[in-house]
């Protein structure tokens, strides 16, 4: 399914990227990721519940699922994955509210590299329609520029993937 | 492409030079010659890389004609910390909960 997002890894892409690394082989990590009784187990921040209505797990499938706050409201969201390479690689593009942003599309690409048993997660957030984050500008307005400069490390994961 | 200046931040944030720059500014002002010191790269290229982080105003370069010295400038991170303050969390914590789902599954027999 071709799309007329940038492409994939392309330098111009705003992103957000998180990493980590888990103790199992890729093979589990990515069944985390898309068996929908395992993923929520783990889908959304602490006193969040994650109910799934649909998940079509497969290239152009659909996926609805529901975040639930602590305090009671509900996030729908709706995904559509786009590449399915089990268990190295997953795609799907993203549309509501991860918290706060109801209308939020952006994609999500995932990649998973075993190394001695171990897998190193990498994944990007790469924002459609920044245009649409004003409401998330405003709420981060009164935050003080040093708190901000700290918390830049978190977008700054060393150089290992100079070379991409 | 957007060119809203929240979009031209994360897009300038999106290479790895340029992030290897930033984090070198992290510690103070340095100049074109300091920055290219790290890497396998011509002055021209970094110079190129810098243009983008300037465009994205997250650096600015001193109008001292010499050494022009670049240095961080803290708005645009004001915005991406915004939204870091949401998807940061967001990501540990659900990762903090997926490596117990692992360790949970890997003390079962497989399969």
């Amino acid at each position: 399914m071709k799309s007329d997002a940038p492409p994939i890894g392309s330098d111009a892409t705003p992103e957000l990227v998180f990493e980590r690394l888990f103790n199992a082989p890729a093979k589990s990590v990515f069944r985390a990721w898309t068996d929908p009784t395992r993923l929520v187990q783990w889908w959304g921040p602490h006193g969040f519940r994650t109910t799934i209505e649909r998940m079509d797990v497969r290239v152009g499938g659909t996926w609805s699922y529901i975040l639930h706050g602590p305090d009671g409201v509900q996030y729908p969201n709706t995904a559509v994955f786009e590449i399915l390479e089990p268990p190295h690689r997953l795609v799907f593009r993203n549309t509501g509210g991860h918290i706060q942003d109801k209308h939020l599309t952006c994609r999500m690409v995932a990649t998973f590299v075993e190394k001695q048993q171990q897998t190193q997660v990498k994944l990007r957030m790469q924002f459609q329609s920044i245009d649409r984050l004003a409401s998330a500008k405003q709420r981060g307005a009164v935050e003080g520029g040093e708190q901000s400069l700290e918390r830049l490390a978190a977008l700054l994961p060393g150089s290992e993937c100079r070379n991409l | 492409m957007s060119t809203d200046h929240l979009s031209l931040a994360l897009s300038a944030l999106a290479h790895p030079v340029r992030r290897d720059i930033l984090a070198n500014l992290m510690s103070g002002e340095r100049t074109v010659t300091e920055l290219a010191d790290p890497f396998d790269m011509t002055g021209p290229a970094i110079t190129k890389h810098l243009k983008v982080l300037e465009r994205a105003g997250l650096i600015e370069r001193s109008r001292d004609a010499q050494r022009r010295p670049c240095k961080l400038r803290a708005d645009p991170f004001r915005e991406i910390q915004a939204l870091l303050r949401v998807y940061q969390p967001f990501w540990d914590e659900s990762f903090d909960k997926l490596d117990i789902l692992l360790a949970k599954e890997g003390n079962r027999v497989e399969e």
